[in-house]
């Protein structure tokens, strides 16, 4: 494929998916789908973080001013790697603020992360926006990443992932609760990334202290 | 030859004016001790004139300035500084003949001379001679060099080297800072943005060309302005990494002025560069990509005139504070130089992944037998409310802290499971009791 290299690998992942390496393309928009509590965030912040390699600079545009570094940093990413621009509750400041950084070039990995936004706002962003967006990535060493509650970026993305959530774990007695995990699954809804070899579905379990991710396929 | 100028006494506030009296007569001045100035006037004599008539005259000229001064002509700038220092009129020493000149001289004066030195290893240097009987430079000077070298050891050759007046050094010349700076005061004060521009980019323009001669970019820009209400205005701004491109810098400045105009007119205006060293990077064939100083400045410079009432928070690179705050971190400013290194350890998956509302969504927690059994928060702006039947809780947990500042803080959280499969994060805010929603699981 076109752009394809194995830049970013979720090596903290099950085993299964370790097997295979799926890939963000670069040069293309990457759109990764899910509700509230599915598990995208586990999931893209465990794939920046793993990946083995420098990684370069990377942009976040955070209209929600969701993003949690103590989180990040957690999962392995290096912050002051990290441009974080925060332009809470303002849509379209952000919807300019990530065109003004795809054009000025240079980073490794710029996330549009929509997950917080209402889906009915989402889905009013005009289409012309993700057609200005792939083309300023086209050709150029950088994955751009949207994250959103609903699909929206339409045939301009290069690939889409879903998260679904599969099952919440908690541990302990009724009375004495403790969150252990978000048990998820990630489906390509586009088939020109395979999450593995022969099939198109992965899943992957994100667990707290005392557990260690195992794979769960279909 | 050299020259030393000393003028015993001079008052600490007055030296500035000594140094620039100094000047006048070579470029190349060395602020010696608080009290004398070094001159290297060699090449100046179509300036200066005759060296020999040259003492007096700067005797003369320093009087019509209100200073008094000893001057002294020598052919290097230590018998210049001792001739200075120890004799009581102005002197001219032709070149050669500085041993003789200063054989008279007690060896006191060569104090200065080992200045660099602990002082009491010059009285230690200083009593042995006087126990030998060597009061002036030359008795000192007749001694035999390599008796000198071992009872004394190298701050006694040095110092008989100076007492024969043979010794030589390179004057360390003043440098002053250059300062980029540069002021207008129009005729009439300037109402139109455009108009402010334009005086602007001149302005930029000369320092620009300054800084360029010297090879040196601009790391920082400060724009003073005093506007017709009197009153005073002023914009700052630093550069992740000094630039050199000039209509990167004009853009710059235009964006700045366009999203914080002054509020009055401006009577008169001064730009003032911070200097620095033009950075080039080379790439390596394994190094990742970095974005360019001048188009990242200019992205964030578009991005910040479009967030100007969010405050300089807007942009940056998060940083972890050494605080148990419930969101401890910071911004500062991005810095695209090259890309930290990353670790080989791998990511601990054991982390839960939260997604942080700020500020906490105002929510309304139903309760029952003390624990919440409903939960309803109202979206604000773009992000949606959450509500819904509380199928699992796990809590209370308590913290509190910094209880001696004004941040202080006092909750008890909770983990909830929504009916409709939202993991979240609430508190009670204990101070005000209220119920806010903190962060989604995700």
């Amino acid at each position: 494929m076109k752009n394809q290299a194995p830049l970013l690998t979720p090596l903290s992942m099950s085993d299964t998916i370790a097997r295979d390496t799926f890939t963000f393309p670069q040069g293309g928009i990457t759109e990764i789908i899910g509700g509230r509590s599915s598990g995208k965030t586990g999931f893209i912040l465990s794939a920046l973080g793993s990946a083995k390699e420098r990684a370069g600079f990377s942009a976040i545009i955070d209209p929600t001013d969701s993003f949690d570094p103590a989180t990040a940093k957690k999962a392995g990413i290096e912050l002051q790697s990290i441009l974080w621009i925060r332009c809470p509750e303002n849509l379209d400041t952000a919807l300019k603020s990530t065109d003004y950084l795809l054009h000025a070039g240079g980073f490794s990995c710029v996330m549009l992360d929509l997950a917080d936004v209402r889906p009915d706002l989402v889905s009013r962003i005009p289409y012309s926006y993700w057609f200005r967006f792939r083309l300023a990535v086209e050709n150029r060493p950088t994955v751009f990443l949207l994250i959103s509650p609903v699909p929206c970026a339409g045939s301009s993305s290069s690939a889409s992932l879903e998260c679904l959530q599969k099952k919440i774990e908690w541990t302990g007695s009724p009375s004495h609760r403790l969150l252990k995990g978000i048990s998820a699954a990630v489906l390509s809804r586009k088939r020109r990334v395979m999450l593995r070899a022969g099939g198109e579905e992965a899943a992957f379990r994100r667990t707290f202290p005392g557990k260690s991710a195992k794979a769960i396929s279909k | 030859m050299f020259a030393c100028i000393f003028s015993p006494g001079i008052d600490p506030g007055r030296y500035a004016l000594f140094i620039d009296f100094a000047s006048r007569f070579s470029p190349l001045v060395e602020e010696t001790t608080p009290d004398s100035a070094t001159l290297d006037l060699r090449g100046t004599e179509l300036l200066n004139g005759p060296f020999p008539k040259l003492p007096e005259r700067m005797v003369r000229l320093a009087r019509q300035d209100g200073i008094t001064v000893r001057t002294a002509i020598a052919g290097n700038p230590d018998a210049a500084f001792h001739a200075a220092h120890g004799f009581t009129e102005s002197v001219f020493i032709p070149s050669g003949a500085e041993g003789e000149s200063l054989r008279n001289l007690p060896i006191e004066i060569l104090a200065a001379a080992l200045a660099s030195a602990p002082q009491e290893r010059f009285h230690e240097i200083l009593t042995t001679l006087q126990s030998w009987g060597v009061r002036t430079f030359g008795q000192l000077a007749a001694l035999p060099a390599a008796g000198i070298s071992e009872r004394l050891g190298p701050e006694g050759a040095r110092l008989q080297k100076l007492a024969m007046g043979s010794s030589f050094r390179s004057i360390v010349v003043r440098q002053p800072e250059p300062i980029f700076r540069r002021r207008l005061t129009p005729e009439s004060p300037i109402r139109l943005e455009t108009d402010l521009l334009f005086a602007l980019f001149e302005l930029l323009a000369e320092i620009h060309q300054d800084l360029k001669d010297r090879n040196l970019a601009i790391s920082g820009l400060r724009i003073d302005m005093r506007l017709a209400n009197k009153s005073d205005y002023e914009r700052s701004f630093d550069f992740p990494s000094p630039l050199q491109d000039f209509k990167t810098l004009k853009k710059i400045i235009e964006l700045e002025m366009s999203g914080s105009p002054p509020p009055a007119p401006v009577s008169s205006l001064e730009l003032l560069a911070k200097p620095g060293r033009f950075r080039r990077m080379q790439s390596g064939l394994f190094h990742p990509n970095a974005p360019e100083p001048e188009k990242m400045q200019m992205a964030l410079a578009r991005i910040a005139r479009m967030m100007k009432s969010a405050g300089r928070d807007h942009a940056g690179s998060p940083e972890i504070e050494d605080s148990h705050h419930p969101d401890p971190f910071r911004m500062k400013p991005f810095f695209p130089g090259s890309a930290p290194r990353k670790k080989e350890t791998r990511a601990t998956p054991s982390q839960p992944v939260l997604r942080k509302m700020r500020p906490p969504l105002d929510a309304t927690v139903w309760m029952e037998q003390n624990r919440p059994v409903r939960l309803k928060a109202a979206g604000s702006g773009i992000r949606p409310g959450i509500a819904g039947q509380i199928v699992v809780a796990a809590g209370p947990w308590k913290s509190s802290g910094e209880w001696w500042t004004k941040a202080k803080w006092q909750r008890e959280e909770w983990d909830l499971e929504l009916h409709d499969g939202t993991v979240c994060r609430i508190f009670l805010d204990r101070r005000r009791n209220l119920w806010f929603v903190d962060a989604i699981y995700d």
